[in-house]
């Protein structure tokens, strides 16, 4: 088990380097820079500017002042009041840098500020999913045929279809607008992240279900739940205890590349309902060339879905014994 | 094969042959604009089914594009069909943009869901094929792709592109090419498994064996025995992946990165649509038909998907019965 | 009083090709304290008949009988199974949960018939296993069924039936999943347990020699329904049935001279979706007549067989 997590970590670690410098170097790369999308600023001050966000030191000096861990950047006090004379920063040391683009804050400022929102959002969303997909999907399954597993199945078909904005106004239209149940747009209190986490969990519910069903499907025809029923069990034991584990095996894989997803359709989401989480950050910071704050949720980004990743596939060993790390017989 | 993948197939064709003869149509021009003060709600085709009102404008067509045009003019002069399903705010006649932008919409998945499949078959197989340190190698990188967030580097090298447009343009990479391309760069990883897992099951079955003992080269197994036999799988997979390109064309649309304006695809028309919905105006048609459109489409892709799995199925026969 | 008396079980699934008649009039007993082997080939309708005993053929299938009665009270399959009625299935691989530790899965039995704590059903369940022959059962409690050899995983089905205390143990083909070497020893292993706990034994296969080597008595099904049965010596020197006399000409035998393969019954069985309409093994058997054909046989009681011609070959 020691080896396996060493091997991820590791693999993690290169994962993220990869990242960064591919980033990186497609960004300082490529033509035009970050303060191009503003009035034309006079040559001097432009000068300074990109002097003062070493803009002007060479590629590779820019890349270690960006990872870390020392700290080679004197400016930095003159560009936040603080004292600039510590001697670790960078990445390495937990220092995105500052934003180019909202000068007045730091990467780390931002991301702390508008994460948290997102990863609740991400995590309503997630739950709703899964609240609402496992019970349509097991309801399918062991109705299979009938009208509800129909209409079920009708249901989650659109879901998986329908593109995410689509979903998002509808819902914003329904319930904020036409029965103002719901804040319409904006960020204070959890009434205003719950027609959001509808909108972003709605097609990864659909997905669940789907998923769930097919997989409970396969379990009802095995041959063990067979031996389950003939030892004398009550059949809601054999559901719970015998059906639902195996089931729920295909969703637990399918929780890594959700996660990632639900990442993505928040961009689209915040968007809709303007909540400044950190998804319309990436998106402006990507169109602004807000080099810093890019990378910063890129960063974040992939080690989110990378923990995610590890955790569902630990969860997956702990349902199922044969896939267990470490333990092969 | 089950009834609701039968009609699905037909609605995909009936689908294709509409997009496909879409310049012939006796439609509005889907850029023409005709500015009012607020988009005009649908009108039943007995209450207007249709008008002298036909401006030629479109954007750049292509050269039988606009030769079908032509015919058109020729065929049905200047009479077009009346607004049957309403125009969006700048008078644009819906139903011609959905027909229009379905065309547009279609080149872009089938473009890039064939630049998915080129990369990830070849992929794939040469990883399969190749066994060993090769495969690990290759498959260790089709990892690491999928550890990282693509969209977003989707989005910053559409950004990227749209700086360098004019060095491109000189070479006749249009921005759209760049587009289809990127979109399929970012969907072969998945292809690439499963080829990479169909080759690998495949390479231990008893004809591949004879095939070398035959003394058939590396190059003529791989191309003539093994990847007729991994079809059937890659074209369950390109179903699916149809879907999600179209999806991700209408994400980068909304976000701003898609299609540009005068052309027109079903991810812009969702995209104005989305907007439609105000607490100052209710112009559900301009939600309502896209979604339907592209709901249709999708779910048929999605049914014969399913259907074409389900044929394919090795636990079922597989296409040796 | 027999334990188990069964008349004229029927049993057809609805299909797309048609209705499957899998077993049609089936009729027969056993006995306290006696085995009887169901032998018959693949087809003949056997599994299904032991399934729709316990109630665990799938809810599209018709199941109809005349009579069926244990203990001289009416069979309650659901009430019954994994207590008075047990069964061990074919393929221990697939019959056990794979995702349940063995322990879990003997444990809950107890957990549920007996309402026996955590603690004492495990004491139980490594009792069972160290009887029916698995070395440190303590330590195998923890184990997870792919982790057994096939053998292990047999016993285990074994012991878990048994810790229902069943009264009558049904064994569908229990040595066909099993190399030779292991199919002795569980058959030892059966018999053992049916003397020390003074059950019933039904042991469903395909094989004469486990008949042979098992069983008590023996019935012999073809095309759903019984041709022959009796006492196992009585059947094996003096079969009736052109059926049981065509099997036991099939045997591989040390006497015959070198070179002499056993011979096959020509023809194949009948199709389920349409059966004859006499005697379902007349367009196969060596001695039909024109009544044969048109005339189902009954079972004869005293002879042991249904057939319009029974007799020595």
């Amino acid at each position: 088990m020691r080896r396996f997590l060493l091997r991820r970590l590791v693999w993690f670690a290169l994962t993220l380097f990869a990242v960064v410098t591919l980033a990186f170097g497609l960004m300082r790369g490529v033509r035009g820079g970050p303060f191009d999308g503003e009035r034309p600023l006079p040559p001097a001050i432009e000068r300074n500017l990109r002097a003062a966000y070493h803009l002007d030191w060479p590629l590779w000096k820019q890349y270690c002042a960006y990872v870390g861990p020392l700290n080679l950047d004197e400016h930095r006090a003159r560009l936040l009041g603080g004292d600039g004379s510590r001697a670790f920063g960078g990445v390495l040391a937990g220092d995105f840098g500052p934003s180019f683009r909202y000068r007045d804050f730091t990467v780390n400022d931002i991301l702390a500020q508008s994460l948290p929102i997102s990863l609740t959002l991400g995590t309503l969303a997630l739950l709703f999913a899964l609240s609402v997909g496992i019970p349509a999907g097991l309801a399918s399954a062991l109705l299979r045929g009938r009208p509800l597993d129909v209409a079920l199945r009708l249901v989650t078909s659109l879901g998986i279809a329908l593109p995410s904005f689509v979903v998002a106004s509808a819902l914003l239209f329904l319930f904020a607008i036409v029965w103002p149940l719901f804040p319409v747009a904006g960020y204070g209190s959890w009434r205003h992240l719950l027609l959001p986490s509808l909108a972003l969990g709605a097609p990864f519910a659909a997905y669940a279900a789907r998923l769930v069903r097919t997989g409970a499907l396969e379990v009802l025809a095995q041959d063990y739940v067979r031996t389950a029923r003939a030892k004398g069990l009550p059949e809601s034991r054999v559901l719970v205890r015998h059906v639902l584990p195996g089931a729920l095996l295909p969703l637990v894989s399918w929780l890594g590349p959700a996660a990632a997803g639900v990442l993505t359709g928040s961009l689209v989401v915040e968007r809709i309902f303007a909540i400044p989480g950190t998804g319309s950050h990436f998106v402006n910071s990507a169109l602004n060339r807000d080099y810093t704050l890019a990378l910063g949720v890129t960063i974040l980004y992939t080690a989110l879905v990378y923990g995610f990743n590890l955790l569902v596939d630990l969860c997956y060993g702990w349902i199922d014994p044969r896939m267990r790390v470490g333990e092969q017989a | 094969m089950p009834r609701s993948a039968r009609i699905a197939a037909w609605l995909l064709a009936a689908l294709g042959a509409l997009a496909l003869l879409a310049p012939l149509l006796p439609l509005p021009s889907p850029a023409a604009i005709a500015l009012r003060d607020r988009p005009l709600a649908p009108a039943w085709p007995w209450i207007d089914f249709g008008s002298h009102a036909f401006r030629p404008e479109y954007w750049e067509l292509s050269w039988i594009d606009a030769h079908l045009v032509g015919l058109r003019q020729a065929l049905f002069g200047d009479w077009q069909t009346g607004h049957w399903l309403g125009t969006d705010a700048k008078g644009r006649d819906l139903l011609a943009r959905i027909v229009w932008g379905s065309r547009t919409s279609i080149e872009v998945a089938l473009l890039a869901s064939l630049t998915s499949l080129v990369i990830g078959v070849s992929w794939g197989a040469i990883a399969g094929y190749a066994g060993g340190r090769v495969d690990n190698a290759m498959m260790r990188f089709v990892d690491l792709c999928f550890s990282l967030p693509f969209v977003f580097l989707v989005i910053f090298l559409i950004g990227v592109v749209n700086e360098y447009r004019a060095e491109l343009e000189g070479y006749g990479i249009g921005r759209e090419t760049v587009f289809f391309v990127l979109l399929g760069a970012f969907t072969w990883l998945s292809m690439a498994r499963v080829v990479r897992g169909q080759v690998l099951a495949l390479k231990k079955r008893e004809f591949v064996e004879a095939a070398r003992v035959l003394g058939a080269s590396r190059r003529r197994i791989l191309l003539a025995h093994i990847l007729p036999n991994v079809l059937p799988v890659v074209l369950v997979y390109l179903t699916l992946t149809v879907p999600a390109v179209m999806l991700y064309e209408a994400f980068l649309s909304f976000l701003g990165l898609g299609i540009e304006p005068p052309k027109v695809s079903w991810g812009l028309l969702a995209v104005e649509g989305a907007e439609a919905l105000t607490p100052l105006s209710f112009d559900w048609w301009l939600v309502l038909w896209p979604s339907l459109a592209i709901a249709g489409t999708l779910l048929a892709l999605n049914v014969l998907g399913d259907a074409l799995r389900d044929a394919f199925d090795p636990r079922l026969g597989g296409l040796r019965r | 009083m027999s334990l188990l008396e069964v008349e004229e079980l029927e049993v057809a699934f609805p299909t797309q090709r048609g209705r499957v008649r899998a077993v049609n009039g089936l009729s027969f007993a056993v006995e306290t304290g006696e085995t009887l082997a169901v032998v018959g080939e693949s087809g003949s309708g056997k599994s299904v008949a032991q399934l729709a005993l316990l109630g665990l053929l799938p809810p599209t299938a018709e199941v109809r009988s005349k009579r069926i009665s244990f203990d001289g009270r009416a069979l309650e399959p659901r009430a019954l199974r994994g207590r008075e009625l047990g069964i061990v299935f074919q393929d221990p691989l697939s019959a056990l949960h794979p995702l349940l530790s063995v322990g879990e899965q003997l444990c809950e039995v107890l957990e549920v018939h007996e309402g026996l704590g955590r603690r004492a059903a495990r004491a139980r369940a490594a009792a069972a296993l160290a009887e029916v022959g698995i070395p440190s059962p303590e330590v195998r409690l923890r184990a997870f069924p792919h982790e057994l050899s096939g053998g292990m995983r047999q016993r285990v089905l074994i012991a878990m039936a048994l810790l229902g205390k069943p009264r009558l143990l049904f064994a569908d083909e229990p040595t066909t999943a099993l190399d030779v070497t292991v199919q002795a020893q569980v058959l030892a292993l059966l018999a053992g347990l049916r003397r020390a706990h003074g059950l019933s034994l039904v042991l469903v296969t395909h094989s004469m020699g486990v008949v042979a080597t098992a069983a008590d008595r023996v019935l012999v099904m073809y095309a759903g329904a019984a041709c022959e049965s009796g006492p196992v010596e009585q059947v094996f020197e003096r079969p009736q049935h052109p059926y049981t006399q065509a099997l036991l000409r099939g045997l591989p035998d040390l006497g015959r001279p070198r070179g002499a393969l056993p011979a096959p019954i020509p023809g194949a069985p009948p199709d389920p979706v349409a059966l004859p309409l006499g005697c379902a093994f007349a367009p196969r058997c060596p001695r039909a007549s024109a009544r044969c054909l048109v005339e189902p046989p009954p079972f004869d009681a005293r002879l042991g067989a249904a057939c319009h011609h029974p007799g020595d070959a």
